[in-house]
């Protein structure tokens, strides 16, 4: 049933810039792909070429293997909603989303019907006769959706289509995406800089940077195992360790850090080699003895869910856990050690990029 | 305070600059005398009721109508055509074709006039009212064209993608959904147009055949022929208020247009 998408080597500049440089993207059939990144850095554009409204410089974009690179937005049946809505102001809420059905010579009787069922579906039933500047951000919101569903589009194309709302209305409406998108099971692409929004909502995230997309992967994938520092950063707040690696052996690398030794499952690294290792300060664990980088409290920051403990190793580098509220107790000068469990930090191979 | 006062004083007494020439007109039309004087000597309304007698001002201005409607309508047309097409693509020597079709806004409206009365006459087909119209429109496009460029460069692109993106092809977006977003510059602009059209003496003077000459080159005429007499005046006072009456109405249109106008800019949360 549902739409599978996929673009062959995608570029398209502006000018010098190149805006989005060289993709390969399949995305399946039912998936939630989000696109995550900085500003800047193409998701729109990405879009946008997907949507039709730009035209790429080179490459192909296939939509259930048919070539609608060069067809005209008008026919490639997606559903589109932006971070601004773009609703037709000169339209009532119910006029807007039987636009598309309109169009398409929906007769008038069955357009309104169809319509007012997608308004429903969006949970918004009372304010058919308002106009868009009538509704709050929230509403205004669903009236997008519902205008682009109502198309029964092959494909969802969202360009931030929370972030004009407030945290808790974002929230609320993040779960409701989520679940009216299983519930349809249409293939959606969604575009945010948002990176707990993008974990939270997608199947994968498209992590990009700079035109390209730097890691694809669940959003398990992507958090725990990042393919350099830029996703690792992007994706959070993490400690980057510097370390060498001593031994390999068996599929593990002994990796040397400050002044421990700790397994990585690694296969293509030499003894010697300088690599990063990215480790979360919720994986971190801190003993007040034992084993582990030895170091000393610098700081406790209470946040009410968590403490966030900052520690400097004696090696040097100051690095951060978060713990749960009642651990320790911390306290600032104290000396700690600290390590993690096996598997919860991993290696970054050095100087494979810049960020 | 004394700071504030002092500046809408300041205010006050440009704005009576402004329209203390207006105000002399429409005072002076009210004299006895049938040579302009202010202050008038006593009242009468005599002037006002002699323009009637007049027919040729009735020609006059029945002639400027027709020409400000249909110069008007051919810039909205041009104009729009410009500020959608050129304004909106990007292509090298776009600014350079913008810029010339702006122009006639900083040429002197005479060079304008003999150029074009020396092209029409040559060309041989294009006299009378037609010759009037184009003219005009050479000289309201450009008006039509800045307010239209202006409204378009509000207007959110991504509205009319939407439109797209549900299935409506170009001329539908064009239709339905871009032409109302810029109805509110597309009414300042068909203004702009019919005053500068009603207005201009300069071009219709050139251009004016016996019988066949807008008010404003009439009066001039008159005025040059004649001196100013009171009639003069009272002409002059009913144009001023017909075209009162006009912005009034299009102001009562406009108003109820500034509802949509606020929404076209990403809509914040109302109330
Ligand atoms: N029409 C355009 N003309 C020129 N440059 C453009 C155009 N559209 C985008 N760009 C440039 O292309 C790059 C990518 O833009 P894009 O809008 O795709 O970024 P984005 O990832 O969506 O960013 P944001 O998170 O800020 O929305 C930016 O550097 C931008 O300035
Ligand atoms: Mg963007």
């Amino acid at each position: 049933m549902a739409t599978n998408l996929v673009l062959e080597k995608v570029s398209r500049g502006f000018g010098q810039l190149t805006a989005v440089n060289n993709i390969d993207l399949h995305v399946q059939p039912g998936e939630f792909l989000a696109l995550l990144g900085p500003s800047g850095c193409g998701k729109t554009t990405m879009l946008r070429l997907i949507a039709g409204f730009l035209s790429p410089d080179s490459g192909r974009i296939l939509c259930d293997g048919e070539d609608i690179t060069k067809l005209p937005p008008y026919r490639r049946k997606l559903g589109v909603v932006f971070q601004n809505y773009a609703l037709f102001p000169h339209m009532t809420v119910l006029e807007n989303v039987g636009y598309g059905l309109k169009v398409a010579g929906v007769p008038r009787v069955e357009a309104t019907s169809r319509a007012r069922a997608a308004l429903a579906r969006v949970g918004l039933t009372t304010q058919d006769d308002r106009f868009p500047a009538q509704l709050s951000g929230g509403q205004q919101q669903r009236v997008a959706l519902a205008r682009a569903l109502v198309i029964e589009p092959r494909l969802l194309l969202l360009d931030e289509p929370l972030s004009a709302l407030d945290k808790s209305l974002r929230e609320e409406m993040q779960v409701e995406l989520r679940q009216l998108q299983q519930r349809l099971g249409i293939t959606t692409i969604f575009v945010t800089h948002d990176q707990e929004e993008a974990l939270t909502l997608s199947d994968r995230v498209a992590v990009m940077r700079a035109g390209r997309i730097e890691q694809l992967g669940t959003p398990r994938e992507v958090y725990d195992t990042p393919v350099n520092s830029f996703v690792a950063t992007f994706l959070g707040t993490t400690n980057l360790l510097d370390g060498t690696v001593a031994a390999v052996a068996d599929g593990v690398a002994s990796v040397r850090i400050a002044n421990a030794e700790f397994p990585f499952p690694a296969a293509s690294f030499r003894p010697g080699q300088a690599v990063q290792v990215t480790l979360r300060p919720e994986n971190v664990s801190l003993a007040s003895s034992g084993s582990g980088i030895a170091g000393t409290i610098s700081d406790v920051l209470f946040q009410g869910h968590r403490l966030i403990v900052l520690f400097e190793a004696e090696a040097g580098g100051e690095w951060r856990a978060f713990c749960p509220p009642n651990s320790g107790p911390w306290h600032k000068g104290e000396p700690v050690w600290m390590g993690w469990t096996e598997g919860a930090a991993a290696i970054i191979s050095k100087g494979d990029d810049d960020a | 305070m004394i700071g504030r006062a002092l500046f809408h004083g300041f205010i006050g007494l440009i704005y009576l600059f402004i329209t203390l020439p207006i105000l002399v007109v429409l005072v002076a039309s009210v004299s006895t005398t049938p040579y302009l004087v202010f202050p008038p000597k006593g009242f009468t309304l005599r002037w006002f009721s002699d323009i009637t007698s007049l027919g040729d001002f009735i020609t006059a201005f029945e002639y400027s109508f027709e020409v400000a409607v249909l110069a008007t309508a051919l810039s909205m047309l041009l104009g729009t055509w410009i500020a959608l097409v050129i304004g909106r693509n990007q292509f090298p020597g776009r600014s350079l074709l913008m810029s010339f079709f702006l122009s006639p806004i900083i040429l002197p409206e005479l060079a304008v006039a003999v150029g074009l009365l020396q092209y029409f006459s040559q060309s041989g087909l294009i006299h009378g009212l037609l010759a009037v119209v184009l003219a005009h429109s050479v000289i309201c496009t450009p008006y039509a064209v800045r307010t239209i460029t202006a409204a378009t460069a509000r207007a959110d692109r991504s509205i009319e993608d939407c439109a797209a993106s549900l299935g409506a092809a170009p001329w539908r977006v064009l239709r339905d959904v871009t032409l109302p977003l810029l109805k509110p510059g597309l009414l300042s602009g068909a203004i702009m147009a019919f005053v500068i059209s009603f207005d201009n003496v300069t071009i219709s003077l050139f251009l004016s055949a016996p019988g066949r000459i807008t008010l404003p080159a009439l009066l001039f005429n008159q005025a040059a022929e004649t001196g100013l007499n009171t009639t003069i005046a009272a002409v002059s006072a009913l144009l001023v208020i017909f075209m009162m009456g006009l912005m009034l109405l299009v102001e009562r249109a406009i108003g109820l247009e500034k509802f949509f106008q606020s929404a076209v800019a990403p809509s914040k949360r109302a109330a």
